[in-house]
């Protein structure tokens, strides 16, 4: 735990989570396999991997929202001490934006083509019964949208109209509209040029200090958790591989997978390095090997890596990491 | 401002239409064969005067258009005459009054017997569209919403058997059972030399006679809108911005009527403007089984009789009709998105 939040307030305990994607006639699909973290009051975490390793499938099972194929096969989610799993449909549709708002991959769809974005901003707001009247329901919308560099006429536009940068920020005062404790954003910048990229990112870090907001940024861009995540929590094939405070991270990673991700991550301060990348391919989560899952990658896997999956192992306060090296330093 | 080329344009483009149909209809009917005098010629009663005076009755004495005396058989004619005296541009004089001619059959004003006609096809036609729009489009969204589960299957294979049953048949299968068992009229609008105390008897008594017919639409018109529904709605769900919707907290009921249902309308709206043009005509087969006076039943008729006048009217009022739904559905279509309105 980084030392700035390591007594803030607790907010999300997710612990042992797991997550089975089933479809008839064919073995479950772990795309999440017993994950636990926790996010502090105007934390940001970083959520890292490569594509299909189960970042989206996560987020999605804190909301209760996974497709119908998926499945919570085991763990508890805890926002406040309540445990968001054991709430009724009704419940749990309260708790949904209230307190942990999401925006979505590709901003493009994320919003419907056929309503205004004003519109679609005070339905949620209605829905939580946010604001009193009419008056304070508009001024609360304007509000939002200058609040992420919007001007306020536009709000009777429709998301057309928008750029994609400005569609991404209307999502963020979207998620901002009840005013909820934890904004999930899952790879909210992947879309985007770079310019824009940064100014996303900037809006999210201003959010933060303004609001106390607390952000789980998913993404597969290294260089962003450098520059605003407090912690990381690096994802491989729906086991945690690493998960350590940013600095640990970046200074002494231990998984090997992380290491390589570091690598494979250009550094701007020495154009000359080369871009490497990680060799082959991640596993496919109806056939797991039955080792580490990272095994089959791995430059310094030995015999045990291949039949024995590692623990989560503790290296320090705040350190942990899923690979047996670590045991046998 | 855009907006408004937008609507010019449609409408500019709805008017060419009509334009041209107006020029094909007019030039179908003089290529047919047949007219009149010439059914006339195996009448060995009919003088030779009598038959000028039929041709000079309808019209047809005139040249069809400048060179052309006749089109079939084509007789050349000559280019010199004055173009307001031949067929053509006397039909189109016509049409600009509001006339469209004269019935071969009965010698009374085409446009007459349409418009009588037009108002009954309208009653059967609007009870049965929008019967069958309201279950079809509710069917097509509960059984999106219960994807694959009895409720949807048995609603699936419903519709699939309701498109596919042919609209004769079971108009005659529930003739037989309505009139059997339920003592339902079985022909006609009204009952002949019926007797009623006022307005409101006469009408219950259009209104049993239209519950056959009607049902008889509302069953071959429901599969397909149900059909339709159905696949649009599961395409939208299936959309981003259906996942924020359920993120947002929103019940499903919002989620469907807020957010789904406008978006699925849109291709929904196409296809009703179409059905809603066509049935003008479309209710052939339905008129003809329970003989309800509409416009259909009078087309067949007018075939059977090679009443051209008839039929070029009819003809005429149904491209009209189709045409303008077309409009309507545009007009609709960017209303409900906007992003059509910008293109
Ligand atoms: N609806 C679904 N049904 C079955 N498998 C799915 C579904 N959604 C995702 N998966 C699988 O789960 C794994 C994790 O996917 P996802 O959470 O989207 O990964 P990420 O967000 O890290 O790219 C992938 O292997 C993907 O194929
Ligand atoms: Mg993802």
């Amino acid at each position: 735990m980084p030392a700035a939040f390591a007594d803030a307030p607790l907010l999300l305990d997710v612990r042992h989570l797991s997550v089975d994607y089933v479809s008839r006639g064919q073995p479950a699909a772990h795309a999440v396999d017993d994950v636990s973290f926790v996010l502090r009051e105007g934390e940001i975490l970083g959520l890292v991997g490569e594509s299909g390793c189960g970042k989206t499938t996560l987020m999605l099972s804190l909301m209760r929202l996974l497709p119908s194929a998926g499945r919570i096969v085991a763990g508890r989610v805890d926002l406040l001490g309540r445990d968001l799993l054991s709430l009724s449909e009704k419940e749990i549709a309260d708790v949904r934006w209230k307190e942990m708002a999401m925006i979505f991959q590709g901003a493009m769809n994320a919003l419907n083509p056929v309503r205004t974005i004003g519109d679609q901003i005070s339905e949620v707001i209605v829905r939580h019964n946010i604001a009193g009247n009419k008056a304070v329901l508009d001024g609360r919308i304007s509000e939002l949208l200058e609040l992420v560099g919007i001007p306020a006429n536009r709000k009777d536009q429709y998301p057309h109209q928008y750029s994609g940068g400005m569609r991404q920020r209307a999502m963020i005062a979207m998620a901002l509209a009840c005013a909820p404790l934890i904004v999930i954003a899952d790879e909210p910048t992947t879309a985007l040029d770079v310019m824009i990229q940064a100014q996303i990112l900037e809006l999210l870090l201003t959010l933060r200090q303004k609001l106390g907001l607390a952000v789980i940024l998913v993404t597969h861009d290294l260089g962003v958790v450098a520059e605003i995540c407090d912690s990381v929590l690096v994802m491989y094939g729906g086991v945690t591989a690493e998960y350590a405070s940013v600095n640990t991270i970046y200074n002494n990673p231990q998984h090997p997978y992380t290491q390589q991700l570091l690598d494979a991550f250009p550094d701007l301060s020495n154009p000359s390095d080369r871009l490497t990348s990680i060799p082959g391919y991640p596993p496919r989560l109806d056939a797991l090997p039955p080792g580490c899952r990272f095994a089959p990658r791995c430059s310094v896997a030995f015999e045990r890596c291949h039949h024995e999956q590692p623990p989560l192992y503790q290296l320090s306060q705040f350190h942990l990491a899923s690979c047996h090296r670590v045991e046998s330093e | 401002m855009r907006g408004h080329r937008y609507l010019l344009n449609k409408i500019g483009w709805a008017f060419f239409t009509i334009v041209f149909v107006i020029l094909l209809n007019f030039f179908l009917f003089r290529v047919l064969p047949g007219d009149p005098a010439r059914a006339g010629l195996r009448d060995p009663r009919l003088t030779v005067e009598a038959i000028e005076a039929i041709r000079a009755r309808f019209g047809l004495d005139k040249p069809v258009i400048n060179c052309f005396e006749t089109l079939n058989p084509l007789r050349l004619g000559s280019c010199r005459v004055n173009p307001l005296q031949t067929q053509f541009f006397i039909y189109v004089g016509n049409l600009l009054r509001g006339e469209l001619g004269i019935s071969y059959h009965t010698n009374r004003p085409v446009a007459h017997m349409l418009v009588e006609r037009l108002w009954n096809t309208v009653l059967l036609v609007g009870a049965g569209q929008v019967l069958s729009i309201f279950i079809g489009i509710t069917l097509g969204i509960i059984a999106a919403w219960k994807a694959r589960t009895t409720i949807d299957y048995t609603a699936l294979v419903g519709s699939l058997m309701a498109w596919s049953l042919p609209t004769f048949w079971l108009g005659i299968i529930l003739l037989f059972i309505g009139s059997r068992q339920l003592g339902l009229p079985i022909a006609g609008k009204v009952t002949p030399g019926g007797n009623f105390a006022n307005m409101w008897e006469e009408w219950l008594d259009i209104g049993r006679h239209l519950i056959l017919p009607t049902l008889t639409f509302t069953i071959v018109f429901v599969g397909e809108y149900m059909l339709i529904m159905r696949s649009t709605v599961l395409d939208v769900l299936s959309e981003d911005y259906i996942l924020t919707a359920k993120a947002k907290g929103l019940s499903t009921f919002q989620i469907l009527k807020d957010h789904a249902l406008r978006n699925s309308m849109l291709p929904m709206v196409t296809i009703i403007a179409l059905n809603l043009g066509f049935t003008v005509a479309g209710a052939i087969q339905i008129e003809t089984v329970f003989s309800w006076p509409g416009l259909g039943q009078s087309i067949f008729e007018a075939v059977g009789r090679r009443d051209y006048p008839m039929l070029q009217g009819a003809f005429l009022l149904i491209a009209v009709s189709v045409i303008l739904a077309n409009l309507i559905a545009d007009l609709l279509y960017s209303y409900l998105d906007p992003r059509v309105r910008a293109s």
